[in-house]
């Protein structure tokens, strides 16, 4: 069998899913899930947030049955039954890796060098390292019948760590970073080992017996206790010896933060204020948030003239996610101290911090495209939702008479966009050019609200005449590749015609003949690799175009909360497999055929 | 030769050299006794104790009182050295083995005491610059050393028949004394860190000393009776394995054993010889730095064991599983200690939950504290240490910081330009670079998140020449409550350029004179701020002169000043530069007036690009060879075409190929600094001769520095 699966293929399974009899094969590719039967017809097709990195089937809420998990591009992990998202976990970076553990457990890797153990839906502990985690594996090296999880890093490193305390119980490095491990009975041993390979080529295996024995328990326990003593010791120290002369701050002093949303700032983005309840400066602040910088951390060290009891940062969070963000503030009297106190607490950042409330506008300012639901709900609840999911103003714009009428405007400080919630009379209106953000409000409110079906009305003419043009630049960009195809072909089979031409003339010594025949194969060369890179750039087009057609079709799913939702999805493939653009369009705006 | 390791406990903090190995006495023996150890620390308490049965039996213990800088052992010579003589302070007190304080003493000395030797009635002391000798408490000589003092002794007064101290100096040399004055100055290719008699003893003639290095090399002198030395062997390690911090000799097996400490926490054994270079036998490497090492029978009679203490205050045994040894007696003892050592952690079990107890109140204490009083808290201050060098083969900095308690994070900032080399294997820590704005004055700014149970963080770096700032470092220790303490590291413009031997004769072409009223110690100071190795205080009180070496170009710099002049001579172009900028600005701060005159010599400039080109061109030839060597490995993807299609002189470039990489390694980044030392020359070049850039030609240097064949008509595109 040769199948061609236009999305591209970037992660496989092979198992049994939930109700089936036989296994499967699934594949995760841009934006999509598919399987497919022995026979090789589809049998399942869905779309998930962003590039699929790796799949794995397993049981793990121990129903019985098996739930496809799906770690993707966009920090999250999905847990698909039959093609219903049963659950999402959040993470802090693209998930390159996943892996199943005993009963209801699995591994996962992200891509800034996370590695760690769920069990169900509870992380059990994770670690980060400053290296990236190439390969995931499990292996019971002890021999205890537990299996441990086996990293290989980047760096050469291999470690083996208990599944569920995370504690190392071995390692090893290798002189180059660590291209896969592995676990089979070489040797033939009735025993299966562990077999690691690195980028260099070297192979190690490793079993039970690789484990030192003289590193016995004991002189560990010793080790940490007396450890656990001398910290104690240093803290008492700390405590006794404390002074009350000197250059110290006052022990009643305070740091006070809030969090604003800012346009005033050159760049409209989320403030975070700090400052002392006294005259103590700020020498120095380092925020730690996973996804937000560069690298996880990001320091504030003003200027010597510019120290103060106040200090002011900037957050950009480039997603629409819950963060913690942990702040560490170092206070002293003065900012020649060689001792400062620091100061650390954690704030959290609702989803939608990078919008800004403002008041209702005008009417012609409203966005013409909307989504409208019925919803029976008291406003007082949504003014809770409000202050869960956004940064709220002291003073608050939303309009409200206090029963059945509440509205309110979000801008968005990406591209300030606005969008309108309108709540009137058991109707709910939200108007917004973004169907992406749309779609987000409309889960929150359903989780928030605990609601199992929003059965939604929607207009986004904009968005259908995106699909449309999606879907016309696929048919083009389809045709375009077979045509280049072809004058490859063409091209090759002109190549080995001259290639024996130009060795006859080599063999006669007419030179004249040969040199011309190589000129031409020169120049054809020249032209197939044109080909080759508009063969390329051509199928990258595609790629992002499928990847947009797909990203539509799952936030206009997302319009409407069902528990039947998945039967939607298989009609807008259908929708989009036969251009069928009145179906797509009913699609869309209720959500049915 | 195998060992393992065996923690006994965990001290507290502990200067160097300040836990010996008492030797065996005629009754322990016959009783067959392990031998005793005895601990000064920095509390200032002193201790004896043995180790019975895997435990601690203490003998001893006196009440804290000041800290403590070195501990000795001595006695009438001839008899058992078991007498214990420690140093804190400005005094040294002697105790008998069974703890009876039979000596206290006040040296007199100006500064506190840092190093300390003990030897019959002879009694050698030092602070950072003074030195002591005292015959029966009585005061025999002084010597003032120009230079810090890292450590002292003297040979066999026996055999030497007379004192003859010997002081190891941060000026790259060893000082040889005969009463108040330096015999001989030796020098040496380090700065020596510690002194050992060869052999404890001196060796058979009594006259040889190990001398350990800041490099980490070790080397073994004989010093004869007229102060004349020479080297008899040199140690030459890696120097990324640290500089020695202690070192022991030992005898088991019949045979002499070199016992070392290392910096970077590495202890090793070799077998030692007066005529061979040591051989490496036994290696082992722990997180923290080594503060001393002794050998001894602790834990089992007649079994050899190397005794450890680190810098946080583990003391460790590394024991001999050694084939010699009878494997009954360590089958018998190992049991003993598997039993002794469950007793051993229900006794600490015990003594944390009591602590956890009295800290919680502690801490409730310490909060109503912070809920109420607005009286200031000031916390005590935890031992760091931080050291900053040079390694001048691979032209990088390193810092090392190691702290009391374990880190939970390191905050590094600096306003100059820095450029950090990852170390790989020696930190866990998690680094994250954060952006800096322009408007913080900041340049880097970088966390390192350690992993938990790290005490020392390693860093390498480096700067170009004339870049001028101060790195700042905010400790963050894993104790609460929270508090970071601040060390700062001046980065000065000259760097690169290092301390050398005095006697130069070589006469650069170029010189720079500065006349003014200013003093001798600003002088001092001034220079200093530009130059790394410079004592705190000037040598002397009229005329001062230091020659340094440029480690990348291998310039001189010589130095002479005193009070309202300062000549400085060198080929060096640019560092007249920055010398000249400096000067001025401090000055100018000071509202004196300087007369400067300054002579750039054509001789200098050639000597400059000479010296520029003959290390770029290598450097280009690597890159260049790299970069093909990449692009030939991507022609055979197919394995059968490789040999085939190659001509000889690239298989032979491929193979190579890890040791090009292996010597490109060896000094990160030089050729972009070359390149970059190579425009500043020609800035500097037009800058002190006031002639005026062609158009365009500085975009003509820069391009011609990309390829080795133009780099031969460099000197063209300077205006002569």
């Amino acid at each position: 069998m040769d199948y061609r699966i236009p999305d591209g293929v970037a992660a496989i399974a092979i198992s049994k899913l939930n109700s089936m009899k036989d296994p499967a094969i699934i594949i995760g590719g841009n934006c999509s899930i598919q399987a497919f039967d022995y026979k090789g017809n589809e049998i399942l097709w869905t779309v998930t947030g962003d590039n699929v990195r790796s799949i794995i089937v397993m049981d793990i809420d121990l129903d019985g049955s098996n739930e496809l998990l799906v770690g993707s591009d966009d920090y999250e992990i999905r847990v698909f039954k039959d093609d219903i998202i049963i659950n999402e976990i959040s993470e802090t970076s693209s998930i390159c890796s996943l892996i199943s553990l005993s009963i209801g457990r699995f591994a996962y890797a992200l891509d800034n060098g996370t590695v760690g153990v769920y069990d169900k839906f509870r992380r059990m502990w994770r670690v980060k390292s400053k290296s990236s985690v190439n390969f995931l594996e499990k292996y019971d090296l002890d021999g205890d019948g537990k299996e441990e999880l086996i990293t290989g890093w980047s760096n050469g490193k291999v470690d083996a760590r208990n599944s569920i305390t995370g504690e190392v119980i071995f390692r090893d490095v290798l002189s180059n970073s660590i291209a896969g491990v592995v676990v089979g009975d070489y040797t033939r041993a009735g025993k299966c080992q562990l077999i690691v390979v690195s980028i260099g080529g070297e192979v190690r295996g490793y079993d039970s017996t690789s484990l030192k024995v003289d590193s016995g328990v004991q002189t560990n326990v010793i080790h940490d206790l007396l450890q656990k003593r001398q910290i104690l010791m240093s803290e008492l120290n700390n405590y006794t010896k404390a002074s009350n002369e000197g250059q110290g701050i006052p022990g009643d002093t305070r740091l006070i933060t809030e969090v604003s949303v800012s346009e005033e700032t050159t760049e409209p983005c989320v403030l975070l204020t700090l400052s002392t309840n006294n005259s103590m400066i700020l020498k120095a602040v380092t925020v730690f948030a996973e996804g937000i910088f560069e690298d996880e951390t990001h320091v504030v060290h003003p200027d010597r003239e510019c120290i103060s009891s106040e200090l002011k940062i900037t957050l950009l969070p480039p997603k629409d996610i819950l963060l913690d963000i942990h702040i560490r503030a170092f206070v002293g009297s003065s900012e020649d101290n060689d001792q400062f106190h620091v100061f650390e607490l954690t704030r959290q950042l609702p989803k939608f911090s990078m919008y800004l409330l403002v008041p209702y506008p005008e009417n012609e300012d409203v966005p013409k495209s909307f989504v409208k639901f019925r919803l029976v709900e008291r406003v007082q609840r949504m003014d809770l939702w409000l202050t869960q999911n956004f940064i709220v103003p002291q003073k608050t714009p939303v309009k409200t008479n206090g029963q059945d009428f509440w509205k309110i405007a979000i801008k968005s400080l990406r591209d300030s966009s606005l969008t309108c919630v309108m709540f009137e009379k058991e109707v709910m209106l939200i108007y917004s050019a973004n169907i992406n953000f749309t779609a987000d409000i409309v889960q929150t409110l359903a989780s928030y609200l605990s609601l199992d079906q929003i059965d939604s009305v929607a207009e986004f003419p904009k968005v259908l005449d995106d699909l449309r043009e999606s879907i016309q630049s696929v048919k083009t960009l389809q045709q375009n590749a077979v045509k280049l195809n072809a004058s490859i072909s063409d091209s090759s089979a002109l190549l080995k015609n001259l290639i024996v031409q130009a060795e006859d003339f080599r063999l006669l010594d007419d030179m004249f003949h040969m040199a011309k025949c190589l000129n031409d194969i020169f120049q054809i060369d020249k032209q197939m690799i044109q080909n080759h890179q508009v063969t390329c750039e051509n199928h990258e087009q595609l790629l992002v175009t499928l990847k947009k057609i797909n990203n539509i079709i799952q936030n206009a799913s997302r319009l409407r909360v069902n528990n039947n939702r998945t039967d939607t999805i298989t009609s807008y493939r259908q929708a989009v497999a036969s251009e069928n653009m009145t179906i797509l369009k009913k699609l869309i705006e209720t959500g049915n055929k | 030769m195998e060992l393992y390791r065996v923690d006994y406990t965990l001290l507290g903090m502990v200067s160097s050299n300040c836990m010996k190995v008492l030797p065996i006495s005629q009754s322990d023996e016959a009783e067959k006794k392990t031998q005793k150890i005895i601990v000064g620390d920095q509390e200032g308490i002193v201790q004896m104790f043995q180790i019975r049965k895997g435990k601690i039996n203490m003998l001893f213990k006196t009440l804290p009182l000041e800290k403590i800088t070195e501990v000795c052992l001595g006695g009438a010579l001839g008899t058992v050295q078991d007498k214990i003589f420690l140093s804190m302070g400005t005094s040294v007190r002697g105790y008998t083995k069974k703890g009876r304080m039979f000596l206290s003493f006040d040296t007199g000395l100006l500064e506190s005491i840092k190093c300390m030797y003990v030897t019959g009635n002879e009694l050698l002391v030092s602070g950072k610059h003074i030195f002591s000798h005292f015959n029966d408490c009585k005061d025999i000589s002084t010597y003032l050393c120009p230079e810090l003092i890292n450590s002292i002794l003297t040979l066999d007064v026996i055999k030497m028949q007379g004192i003859m101290p010997i002081l190891a100096c941060g000026d790259l040399c060893i000082r040889i004394l005969e009463g108040s004055t330096v015999k001989e100055t030796f020098y040496l290719s380090s700065e020596p860190t510690i002194l050992h008699l060869m052999k404890n003893n001196g060796g058979s003639y009594g006259n040889e000393v190990l001398v350990g290095l800041q490099s980490g090399h070790i080397v073994l002198l004989k010093i004869e009776k007229n102060a004349s030395t020479s080297i008899l062997w040199e140690l030459v390690t890696q120097s990324k394995q640290g500089a020695i911090t202690c070192i022991d000799c030992y005898e088991f097996n019949g045979e002499d054993h070199l016992l070392i400490g290392r910096q970077s926490g590495s202890v090793e054994v070799y077998s030692l010889d007066s005529h061979s270079v040591p051989i490496e036998k036994y290696k082992y490497s722990c997180s923290e730095s080594i503060t001393s090492i002794q050998g001894g029978a602790i834990r089992c009679f007649g079994i050899p064991e190397i005794v450890v203490t680190t810098f946080t205050g583990w003391l460790f045994g590394l024991s001999f599983v050694d084939q010699h040894i009878d494997k009954e007696i360590v089958l018998e003892s190992s049991n003993i200690i598997l039993n002794d050592e469950k007793q051993k952690i229900l006794d600490i079990r015990t003594e944390v939950s009591d602590l956890e107890r009295q800290v919680a109140i502690e801490r409730n204490k310490y909060l109503e504290f912070t809920q109420k009083s607005s009286r200031p808290s000031v916390l005590p201050y935890l031992a760091i240490k931080n050291s900053m060098f040079l390694d001048s083969e691979k032209l990088i900095y390193h810092l090392i910081i190691e702290l009391e308690a374990t880190i939970d994070n390191v905050l590094l900032q600096c306003n100059c330009s820095v450029n950090l080399i990852d170390v790989e294997n020696n930190n866990n820590a998690v680094v994250s670079k954060s952006k800096c704005k322009e408007e913080d004055n900041n340049t880097l700014l970088i966390t390192y998140r350690c992993q938990l149970n790290t005490t020392k963080l390693e860093l390498k770096m480096w700067s170009h020449e004339g870049d001028q700032g101060i790195l700042t470092l905010y400790i963050t220790p894993l104790l609460q409550p929270k508090c970071c303490q601040v060390c700062k590291f001046p980065i000065k413009p000259l760097l690169y350029h290092q301390r050398t031997k005095k006697n130069i004769i070589y006469q650069p072409q170029s010189f720079m004179t500065l006349c003014g009223g200013f003093s001798l110690s600003e002088a001092h100071l001034w220079i200093s701020n530009c130059l790394p190795g410079l004592p705190e205080k000037p040598a002397s009180q009229e005329n001062s002169e230091y020659s340094f070496e440029s480690i990348i170009l291998d310039t001189v710099l010589l130095c002479e000043y005193s009070r309202g002049s300062i000549n400085i001579k060198t080929d060096n172009i640019t560092a007249i530069s920055i010398l000249k900028d400096n000067f001025s600005r401090d000055a100018t701060m000071k509202n004196i007036k300087l007369d400067m005159t300054y002579e750039i010599s054509e001789g200098s400039l050639i000597l400059m690009i000479d010296a520029i080109v003959s290390k770029l061109k290598t450097d280009i030839k690597n890159d260049k060879t790299l970069k093909l060597i990449n692009a030939i490995k991507q022609l055979s993807v197919n394995p059968h075409t490789n040999g085939e299609s190659l001509t000889k002189e690239y298989l032979i470039m491929v193979s190579n190929e890890d040791k090009l990489k292996q010597e490109v390694s060896q000094t990160p980044s030089r050729m972009q600094r070359l390149q970059a030392i190579m425009l500043a020359l020609f800035d500097d070049w037009h800058k002190l001769r006031g002639l005026n850039v062609k158009p365009n030609s500085r975009e003509d240097l820069q391009e011609a520095l990309q390829t080795s064949n133009t780099l031969d008509s460099l000197i063209s595109m300077f205006e002569l």
